[in-house]
């Protein structure tokens, strides 16, 4: 049971195998330089060295149509066709006779009319234009006219028409040579390029174009050529036949040199584009126009002359084969038309951005102005399909006029944003610099608000009155001490940097002039390390702190007051600490200005590196850490 | 001419020596009976010899002038000196109680002499009383213009100036200012509500905000406001129903 299924499969294969391996055994003896020569035949009049188009019967069949046959011509077609069913094994040949035969049916038609005693036809040609391509002759009489269209460097091979006018002068061997030959030329196009063969078999069809059915038969080469065009796998072993001949290069070079000579005027399109582009840029697109006309105008007619140089070199290719004047037709009518479209455009976009959308707010006119010009594309593509008329091919368009919308719309919002981008620049620029020039005015009038302290002054000079008459000693030192201090705080010319010797030398003045007017009440010290005494520091970051010791601290209590400076350096940091024992700093909400300036002035001087911190009793103590950096 | 009891009462001993040298000038007008250096000595001496005029100095440390006064059982005639002009009113004058700025001159005190003489009845302690009141309130509120907040050991200063509002958040208080940023405060609102200044006004169970800042107020709906603030984001704040009230009160000013 098992084997005799096997055996049935076998057979089955086979039944089903043996066509195909049939058709490719066809030739599988030949010796190689034979196939080669025939391989060389095929190729040289059949394949383009650029284009590689191989054209042939795109459809399943190849029927065979005799109209007003004799029986004679049956017999003569017949057997042509079983031979090339051997030849052709994927397509299904076969003869249609009859009346009611409808044009699709039909690939080669053959069509017997009868002439007259001067060679004109007298039947009738039922489906097919009176237009013929060629007509061969004789002496005799006899006429074969020829309509059809075999695409030149297309695929398809349409329906092929031969009108055969034969009078009773043809021997049965002359129709027969003359009805074979139109069959077999029917099935294939010449479409090399060649223009002289170097395989020559003088008595092969295909040999050359001439039509030359008398001396010409059915050989092996042709018969070679026609199972190659119509095997499925014909690119494959024309590949194999080249590269295995010839070399890699030989088969992939057309390809290449196709790739390339499209490419190339591509790439060139593009980068003269960009080129122009950029040359424009600063030029024409981004720079300040004194009207707002030519800001429009000036840039929309580079764009137009971009497009136009662009489209001309992608265009070129197509025009190689022709006459120069073509060219310059087609160039003439795309500067034309990329003007006038253009032209429109802008002064549409014109119309609507600036003399219509005047009195809207800033962000309503830029919205507007991303908008217009896709809504032009839009306007103008309807118009256009209107004119044209909708069909089929315009949703193709329709999806090109979206992309090429949207794009547009993408470039103008950049396009905006650019050059919107300068002006916003340079506009925050400007209201940073007044802003900061209003806040330098500020902070100066704040601190020198907070410098002179009117009660300080007020008081100390009432003390020097008091004391001019009992202690006369007192009296000058406190008033050369005053002195030096306002010096000091007044003197707001030039550097804001000083030293820590001098910062410590004012801070003690500060501190002497407030122990005569306490008295006993008050006592301070000062701890400074000798190593970092000509450091740079601030100005006015010391002394304040001192003074609200002194106003904030000391004279808020009434027994003794004890106030205590240091400053030391450790590791890369300057700490200024001031100690006094009066009442808590507060936290929260503070008043006056001093320790507001003294933040800010280290925020300015040193940003984030310095700082202050305080604490509170036991151990009150204000804290300015601010960093060391070497002296070179 | 009648002759004064007087006490001299001043924290500097500077001071005090001037204004004794001045009296001495003077010997039918002043008679220096004793002198203080803070308050409390002050309120012993005061009743212990009962001076009937007394040179009194505001700026003193932990009792201030005023404080002093408001202590009084009965209110001497008073002659103020102090270097703090702010704290002069013409009323002063009108009531017979002289304010003499520190650094005192002679020709001024010679003034305040002549008034004395001419002052034929005794002044209204309850009006002194009140005036001084308002004037200690006055001079107690004084102008905040920044806060603090504690960051990693250090102190930040921001000027109240630069605040927009104040937004309280479940865990805390923020501090906007004015570029967007906005600080941790550890102050509730309620604290903050109490302390800041006037131009500090509470919308919302949670914001105050700073009505130097205020660009628009557009009535909103549900008897709420919306407040546009001219800060760099143009940020909007909307009032809470509850204060209503508090708001419409502030436009009315």
């Amino acid at each position: 049971m098992k084997k005799n299924l096997q055996i049935l499969i076998l057979l089955l294969s086979c039944l089903f195998a043996s066509p195909n391996t049939q058709a490719s055994d066809l030739f599988a003896n030949l010796d190689p330089a034979t196939e080669k020569l025939y391989w060389d035949y095929l190729s040289e009049r059949l394949i383009h060295s650029e284009k590689k188009i191989t054209t042939r019967f795109q459809e399943e069949h190849i029927n065979v149509w005799l109209q007003d046959a004799t029986r004679q011509d049956s017999l003569i077609v017949i057997p042509l066709l079983e031979e090339l069913k051997k030849l052709i094994p994927t397509k299904k040949l076969q003869l249609i006779s009859g009346y009611k035969v409808s044009p699709d049916e039909v690939d080669i038609a053959l069509f017997y009319p009868i002439l007259d005693s001067i060679g004109r036809a007298t039947g009738q040609f039922d489906f097919v234009s009176n237009h013929f391509d060629l007509t061969f002759s004789d002496t005799l009489g006899n006429k074969i006219e020829y309509s059809g269209i075999k695409g030149q460097y297309q695929p398809e091979i349409y329906t092929q028409y031969y009108r055969l006018g034969f009078n009773g002068t043809l021997s049965f061997e002359q129709r027969k040579q003359y009805t074979e030959y139109c069959i077999l030329w029917s099935l294939c196009a010449f479409n090399g390029n060649k223009s002289n063969y170097e395989v020559d078999f003088e008595y092969a069809i295909f040999n050359n174009k001439e039509f030359n059915p008398e001396n010409t038969r059915f050989s092996e080469a042709d018969k070679f050529l026609i199972n190659k065009l119509y095997s499925t796998d014909f690119e494959k072993q024309l590949k194999k036949h080249i590269i295995k001949n010839y070399s890699r290069k030989v088969y992939y070079e057309p390809y290449l040199l196709a790739i390339a000579s499209g490419f190339s005027y591509n790439i060139a399109a593009l980068l003269i584009g960009l080129i122009l582009f950029f040359v424009f840029y600063k030029s024409v697109f981004i720079r300040k126009y004194y009207y707002r006309y030519t800001s429009y105008l000036v840039p929309a007619i580079s764009i137009a002359f971009i497009i136009i140089v662009t489209t001309g070199i992608l265009g070129f290719p197509a025009f190689i084969d022709n006459p120069f004047s073509d060219y310059f037709d087609y160039f003439w009518h795309l500067t034309l038309r990329v003007v006038s479209v253009i032209l429109i455009f802008v002064h549409f976009l014109y119309l609507i951005e600036v003399v219509l959308i005047k009195k809207l707010s800033i962000n309503k006119q830029n919205l507007i102005k991303v908008l217009s010009l896709p809504l032009a594309v839009i306007i103008y593509s309807t118009i256009q399909i209107v004119i044209y008329n909708f069909n089929i091919g315009t949703i193709s368009i329709i999806g090109q006029i979206f992309f090429v919308t949207i794009s547009v719309t993408i470039l103008r919002a950049f396009w905006l944003y650019a050059k919107n981008l300068n002006q916003i620049q340079l506009t925050e620029k400007e209201i940073e610099i007044s802003h900061l020039k209003e806040l330098k005015t500020k902070a100066e009038l704040q601190s020198l608000h907070s410098r002179i302290n009117p009660h300080f002054l007020y008081n100390s000079l009432n003390t020097i009155a008091g004391l001019a008459k009992t202690n006369a000693g007192k009296t000058e030192q406190m008033a050369l001490a005053l002195s030096d201090l306002f010096r000091y705080t007044i003197n707001r010319n030039g550097d804001q940097l000083t030293t820590i010797d001098e910062e410590v030398t004012m801070a003690t003045t500060y501190l002497e002039v407030e122990k005569i007017r306490f008295g006993e009440r008050m006592n301070f010290t000062i701890h400074l390390d000798e190593k970092i005494r000509s450091y740079p520091i601030p100005k006015f970051i010391v002394q304040p702190l001192i003074e609200n010791a002194i106003k904030h601290g000391v004279s808020q209590i009434k027994g003794n007051g004890e106030v205590s400076l240091t400053i030391q350096k450790e590791e890369n940091e300057i700490i200024i600490e001031v100690k006094d024992n009066g009442p808590n700093f507060p936290e929260g909400l503070i008043s006056g200005y001093g320790l507001q300036s003294i933040f800010d002035i280290l925020k300015l001087s040193y940003g984030e590196k310095a700082g202050i911190n305080w604490r509170n009793a036991p151990d009150k103590a204000i804290v300015i850490n601010l960093p060391y950096q070497e002296q070179s | 001419m009648k002759t004064y009891r007087t006490i001299i009462i001043d924290d500097e001993p500077a001071a005090i020596q001037r204004l004794q040298d001045l009296c001495q000038l003077f010997p039918g007008t002043f008679s220096v009976v004793a002198i203080a250096n803070n308050g409390f000595e002050a309120l012993e001496l005061i009743r212990q010899h009962q001076p009937e005029l007394i040179f009194l100095d505001i700026q003193m440390p932990e009792m201030s002038g005023f404080e002093l006064l408001q202590q009084l059982e009965k209110i001497p005639l008073v002659i103020f000196c102090t270097a703090y002009e702010e704290y002069a009113l013409k009323a002063f004058e009108t009531n017979s109680i002289d304010y003499l700025l520190k650094p005192v001159k002679k020709e001024r005190l010679q003034l305040s002499i002549e008034k004395l003489k001419n002052l034929s009845i005794e002044p209204d302690q309850t009006k002194v009383l009140a005036l001084l009141n308002e004037l200690h309130l006055q001079n107690q509120k004084k102008e905040l213009s920044s806060i603090t907040v504690r960051q990693n050991n250090r102190i930040l200063f921001y000027k109240l100036a630069d605040i927009t509002y104040f937004q309280a958040s479940e865990k805390y208080v923020c501090l906007i200012l004015k570029n967007g940023e906005a600080k941790v405060t550890d102050k509730t609102l309620v604290q903050l509500e109490a302390e800041l200044p006037a131009t500090f006004l509470r919308i919302h169970r949670s914001i105050i905000i700073n009505t130097d800042f205020i660009k628009e107020v557009q009535v909103y709906f549900n008897s709420r406001y919306a407040f546009v603030l001219n800060d760099q984001q143009q940020t909007k704040l909307i009032s809470g129903r509850s204060y209503q009230q508090a708001i419409k009160e502030w436009m009315d000013r």
